[in-house]
C-alpha cells in the first residue's frame, strides 16, 4: 500500500551508535597487600621479639637468682674446714703406712743371726721411706760361721741387697790358735777371741718391717715380748759345723762378698 | 582498599626501620643473653655439684666420731711442741728402765718426707741411751705405740765398754750393757697450708 507509512515493528538500527554495555574491571591491589603484609609481619615479629626478649631476660634473671642462692649456701668456711681436714687425713695416713717398726727389724735380725756371729756395732737409717740401710759390724770365729751366716741372710726375704764387707782375720787369734791357747785363757792374756771380723750392709725395703699395731694391741704393756739379748761379743759360740763343713773356704777369701 | 604509592612506600619504610632499629638490635642482644644463660647454667650446675660435693664431705664428716677426729690431730697437729715431745720420750725411757745419757732437738722443722712432703713439716729429736738391750727393745715398743709419730730414722747400737758409766748400770757390766744413739721424728701439718 503506497503511502502506507507505517512504522515498523522493528526497531531501526542506529549503526554508528556505541553499545551502552558496561565492561567489569577486576583490579588486585598486590601491593597493598604486600605493604599489609609487611606492615604487620614488622609489627608481629617485633611483638615477638619483645616477648621472646622478656623471657629470656626473666630467664636469666632466674637463673642469676639461683645461683646467687647457690653461692650463699656455699661456705668457704666449711669448704677450708674439709680441705684442711683431707689434707691432714692424707699426711697421717702418708706417715702410717711408712710407719717402720724397729722393734720388727731387730726381731727379724735376731732371727736370722747364727749363734756363732756376734755384731760389734748396729748402724741403722732410712733412706727416704722407701728402705732401711743397715750396717753390722760383726765378728765371728771362723770363715764357716760367715759362709753360713750369709746362707741364712741369703734364704731370707728380710733384705733386698746383702753385701758382706771390709773382711778381716785377727792374727792374735790364729797365733793363740796355733800356740794352743784357750779362749778364756785369751780373754786373759787380752787376746782377741774372735777370729773373723766382717761389716754386713742390708737394704731392708719398708714393706718387710711395716708396724703392725696388733702386734701390740695383742699385748698392751709388752709384757709378751721375748727378753732377748744383743748379739754382743763374749757370749758362747754354737756353730751347727754340719751345716758349715760342706763350705768352708780359705782365709783368703776376698775382702767383700756381694750376694 | 586503594593506598597510594606513598602510603605502600611509608608502611614498608615504618618496617623496615622497625627491623633494623629494634628487631635486629633486640635479637642481637637475645642471643649474647642466651649465651649468658648458657654459661650461667652451667656455673649454676658445677655450684650445685660443688654444694651438694661439699654437703657430702661435712656429713661424712660428721660421721667420724669426735674421739677418731681427735686421734687425728694428735697424730698429725698443726705444730709440735718440743718440750712435751722431750718430755713423753724422757717418760718412755724411765719406764723401759734405760738411763738417758743426753736429749736434743733440732730446733727448725725440716722438710717432710715421702708422697706428702709437701703437706708435713718434721721435727727431730737426738737421744743417748745407755742399758740393756731387751730395755731398749722394750723402748722401741713403746715409743711405736705412742699416739703421735715418734719415727726412728736412724739408729746406732755399740757395744762399748764403761768408759762413760753411769752409776748403776756399769757397776755390774757383763757386756749387755750397750750404747744407743737415736735420732726420731715427729710431724705436724704445714702451716698455711689452706692460703
Amino acid at each position: 500500500m503506497p503511502g502506507d507509512n507505517k512504522p515498523s515493528f522493528i526497531p531501526k538500527r542506529t549503526p554508528n551508535k556505541k553499545s551502552s554495555q558496561k565492561k567489569i574491571v577486576r583490579r588486585v591491589y598486590i601491593l597493598d597487600y604486600i605493604a599489609y603484609i609487611v606492615f604487620f609481619g614488622g609489627l608481629i615479629a617485633t611483638a615477638g621479639v619483645f616477648v621472646y626478649e622478656l623471657q629470656t631476660t626473666n630467664e636469666l634473671v632466674g637463673i642469676q637468682d639461683e645461683l646467687v642462692e647457690e653461692r650463699n649456701n656455699f661456705s668457704d668456711a666449711e669448704m677450708s674446714e674439709i680441705v684442711e681436714l683431707e689434707k691432714r687425713i692424707d699426711a697421717a695416713y702418708d706417715r702410717v703406712q711408712n710407719n717402720v717398726s724397729i722393734f720388727s727389724l731387730l726381731n727379724a735380725l735376731e732371727d736370722l743371726v747364727v749363734e756363732s756371729i756376734r755384731f760389734k756395732s748396729l748402724h741403722l737409717s732410712r733412706e727416704e721411706d722407701e728402705k732401711v740401710a743397715v750396717d753390722v759390724v760383726v765378728s765371728t770365729d771362723s770363715f764357716d760361721s760367715t759362709i753360713f751366716q750369709r746362707r741364712v741372710l741369703k734364704g731370707d726375704e728380710l733384705a733386698n741387697g746383702i753385701v758382706i764387707q771390709d773382711l778381716n782375720v785377727n792374727v792374735d787369734r790364729r797365733v793363740a790358735d796355733a800356740q794352743g791357747i784357750s779362749n778364756a785363757l785369751s780373754q786373759q792374756l787380752g787376746v782377741e777371741t774372735e777370729r773373723i771380723g766382717f761389716t754386713l750392709l742390708l737394704d731392708i725395703p719398708r714393706d718387710n718391717i711395716l708396724f703392725d699395731p696388733t702386734v701390740f694391741r695383742e699385748q698392751p704393756q709388752l709384757q709378751g715380748i721375748e727378753r732377748r739379748s744383743f748379739p754382743i761379743p763374749g757370749e758362747s759360740v754354737e756353730v751347727d759345723t754340719e751345716e758349715q763343713a760342706d763350705e768352708t773356704q780359705t782365709d783368703d777369701e776376698v775382702n767383700e762378698i756381694s750376694i | 582498599m586503594n593506598f597510594g604509592l606513598f602510603t605502600h612506600i611509608i608502611l614498608i619504610g615504618v618496617t623496615v626501620f622497625i627491623g633494623f632499629v629494634y628487631i635486629r638490635p633486640t635479637l642481637g642482644e637475645i642471643s649474647v643473653t642466651q649465651d649468658k644463660i648458657h654459661e650461667h647454667k652451667m656455673a649454676l650446675e658445677q655450684a650445685k655439684n660443688l654444694n651438694a660435693t661439699l654437703q657430702a664431705l661435712i656429713n661424712k664428716k660428721s660421721e667420724i666420731p669426735d674421739e677418731g677426729i681427735k686421734a687425728l690431730f694428735t697424730y698429725m697437729p698443726d705444730t709440735v711442741d718440743d718440750i712435751t715431745v722431750l718430755k713423753d720420750i724422757e717418760n718412755v725411757v724411765s719406764r723401759s728402765g734405760l738411763f738417758l745419757v743426753n736429749i736434743g732437738t733440732e730446733g727448725v722443722p725440716n722438710d717432710g718426707r715421702g708422697d706428702a712432703q709437701e703437706l708435713i713439716e718434721a721435727y727431730s729429736f737426738n737421744i743417748s741411751l745407755t742399758g740393756e738391750y731387751d730395755k731398749f727393745k722394750q723402748f722401741l715398743g713403746l715409743i711405736e705405740q705412742s699416739d703421735y709419730p715418734l719415727h726412728v730414722t736412724s739408729m746406732a747400737i755399740d757395744a762399748k765398754s764403761g768408759s762413760q758409766s753411769q752409776e748403776g748400770v756399769r757397776s755390774e757390766d757383763d757386756g749387755s750393757v750397750l750404747d744407743y744413739s737415736l735420732t726420731i721424728e715427729s710431724y705436724s701439718l704445714v702451716s698455711n697450708l689452706i692460703e
